[in-house]
This record gives C-alpha cells, structure tokens and sequence, in this order.
C-alpha cells in the first residue's frame, strides 16, 4: 500500500475520535427521576426572599432538555411555563407574562420526573414565589422558590400549597404576603 | 514491506482499534447496567467540592460529609447483599447551589439536597446526590436546624433514593425515607430494611 496513504490511516483514526467526542448525541436516551430535600419557607420568609410573588394562568409549558452528556453534573430536562399574570403581590412585575423554569419534563428522547417541582395544567390559577434568574440555578431562568412550596394552586376563594397541602384562604394568603412586605 | 511500513500500519491498525472500541464519552444509548455495588469502590468523585460545605460552621470538612457517606454505605452495604459495583458511576456526589438569593439575603433553607436517578427500564445507571453549599450542615442535631442539618439523615435519606427507594408519608411506620427533613429516624429503620430486601433479595 502506499506509504502516504498508510501514514494518512491514524490521522483519519484520530479526527474519527475526536468527532465522535464532541458532536451531541441527541439520540441518546435519557430517563430519571429527581429527589429533593426542600426545607419550605414561612409566607413570610418567602415574601422577602421571593422577586416577585405572581398570580396568574398558566399559559403554556414547553419541555427542554438542556445538554446531557453521560458523565456531567447538568444533565437535566427542564420544562418552562409562561404564566399570564394577572398581579405581582410585590408590586415589582410589569409584563404581562412571566416564564419560570422547573425541573422535569420530557424532550428529545429524554424524561426527567420531578414530582416536587409541582403539577401545572394549562388554565389553571396559581399564585407563585418566583426567582429572579441568576447564574446559578436553572441556567439563567426565573425559577420557583422551594419547588412546589412555592406553588399555590387558586380555585375559587381557597389557595391550596402544593408541598404541604395545607390550604389557606386566597384573601388571607394575599394579606400575609403584603403585610410581610409592608404593602399593606 | 520495510519496516517503518510495517510500524505506520501497526500504527493504524491500532489507532482503529481503538477508535472503535472505545464507547462514545456520552454512552451507546440504550445500555443497560444493572446496579450492585462493591465495598472498596470510590462512593464519590468530586469530593474536594465537599470541602466547600459550610459543616459545623466552617469549611474545609468535607471529610466530614464523607465519613457520614461512608457510614450510609456500610449500613446500606450490610443490608443489600452487595455483590460488584460497576466502576466509581454508581454514585456522584458534588456541592450545587440551590436558592442562590436565598442565602444571599440570609434565609437558608429551600432545596437543600437532591439525588437524581437515571434508569434505563428498571435498571440504573447512575445516581448523583447534591448538596447544597450554603445551608450549614452538621452532625448530631438529628434534625433540620438551618446551619446544623443533619447530613447523616440526608444521606441515608438520598442513599436511600439512589437504590430504588421512594418517599414513605405513612406516618406509621417510622422510616429514613420520611420526606419530611427534620424526621427523628436518621437511620434505616425496620420497614427500610424491609423495602431493601424486596429489591435486593
């Protein structure tokens, strides 16, 4: 064989590796579920930490896995839902529409169960502690505060946490959350 | 054939072996290991991340958190019947931050700790517990006092996750795999045990 070509093999070898390194595999498959340890925060706590404190309807959810690479502390499958908000109880959001990211989801051949980020349905009313974006939690996104302690699903007069099921009155829940914030 | 032919073709045939041979850094889907785990082998990589959690107000021990790993291991050990553990993968242990501003404005607390399991069927592949590192962990307050939670709970608790366990809100029995930190068994209790030997026995 010719000299040049058998000294071309290990290079071509070589650029092969490479390649099959650095190109995504989206194909791979991906499932897992995710357990957390959440110590909740009172209401009060909460107001203060919280950006924003948002009610509203849920919109829509969009799954998203987000670069998971076998061995990587990031691989994860997110799921962002765009809220229509009809009030920020903090007096500090003005949009019309806000997105927060969760845990969980299923996308690109990958599922994630999150039962602690909380359950949403399209329509619903929810009150919600947000999270202002920062680099370190949920790749640069608005984010729940203490997962679905931090949901309160709205039916009627009654706001129901979903972390600890205890429900409360939504007037009264409303009040604590101003009153924390003295904007009551 | 010369011999610095014969060595260049040597060369390639061993360069192509290799190249397919080697599996893919991000895994041939689909592959299945079953779990078992082996005594001797690495629990956690990243450990000196640990050495930045805030134990018993102040940093740098991380050995600490290991001996509390080490212990959840031998317990966990005993009562499934280990067998091999395939390579260190089984499970990862890093620090992560969990509610940032929380802790910026001086209110720990929110996500703590957190395992993720990945399955492939009934099988898994892989298990990673996180910490967070700025809630303050400690010892032997056998609770979830912010700035002395109990890291010997929390590891059975996450340990218990990344075997197959689920969360047990019965408040009958008492069991490690209460969801509610801050729970008076911080050890494997009777129903644990029972549950583990239905997966591993």
């Amino acid at each position: 064989m010719n000299k040049k070509l058998l000294m071309l093999i290990p290079l071509i070898a070589a650029i092969s590796a490479v390649a099959t390194v650095t190109v995504f595999d989206d194909n791979y498959k991906v499932e897992g579920e995710i357990s957390s340890v959440i110590i909740p925060f009172s209401i009060e706590k909460a107001s203060h930490v919280a950006d924003y404190v948002i009610v509203g309807t849920i919109e829509k959810m969009t799954p998203i896995r987000v670069d998971m690479p076998k061995e990587s502390d990031e691989d994860r499958v997110y799921t962002d839902i765009v809220i229509n908000v009809k009030e920020d109880l903090l007096e500090q959001y003005i949009d019309k529409q806000i997105s927060v990211r969760i845990l969980g989801g299923e996308a690109s051949n990958a599922k994630l169960i999150a039962k602690q980020s909380g359950e949403f349905s399209i329509g619903n009313e929810v009150l919600l502690f947000i999270s202002a974006a920062d680099s370190y939690t949920y790749g640069g996104n608005n984010f729940i505060l203490a997962q679905h302690y931090g949901v309160y699903d709205i039916v009627g007069e009654t706001a129901k946490n979903q972390g600890s099921d205890e429900i409360f009155n939504k007037v009264n829940l409303v009040s604590q959350v101003k009153q924390a914030t003295n904007l009551q | 054939m010369t011999s610095e032919t014969q060595t260049t073709s040597i060369i390639a045939l061993a360069a192509l072996i290799v190249t397919f041979a080697t599996p893919s850094v991000f895994g041939a889907a689909g592959t299945v290991e079953s779990y078992y785990w082996q005594a001797n082998t690495d629990m956690c990589y990243s450990e000196s991340s640990l050495n930045n959690l805030d134990f018993e107000d102040s940093t740098g021990n991380g050995s600490d958190v290991i001996d509390a790993m080490e212990l959840s291991r031998s317990t966990y050990n005993a009562e499934m019947n280990v067998i091999t553990i395939n390579g260190h993968g089984l499970f990862s242990c890093f620090v992560k931050h969990f509610d940032v501003q929380s802790e910026d404005l001086g209110v720990p607390g929110g996500t703590i700790a957190q395992e993720t399991s990945f399955v492939t069927g009934t099988s898994m592949n892989q298990s990673e517990i996180r910490f967070d590192d700025e809630d303050g962990w400690g010892d032997n307050s056998n609770g979830c006092t912010l700035g002395d939670i109990d890291v010997e709970w929390v590891m059975n608790h996450e340990m218990g996750h990344g075997i197959g366990l689920i969360h047990h809100d019965h408040t009958t029995p008492n069991s490690v795999m209460d969801p509610n930190c801050g729970s008076t068994y911080s050890t494997l209790q009777t129903v644990d045990d029972t549950a583990i030997d239905i997966h591993y026995q």
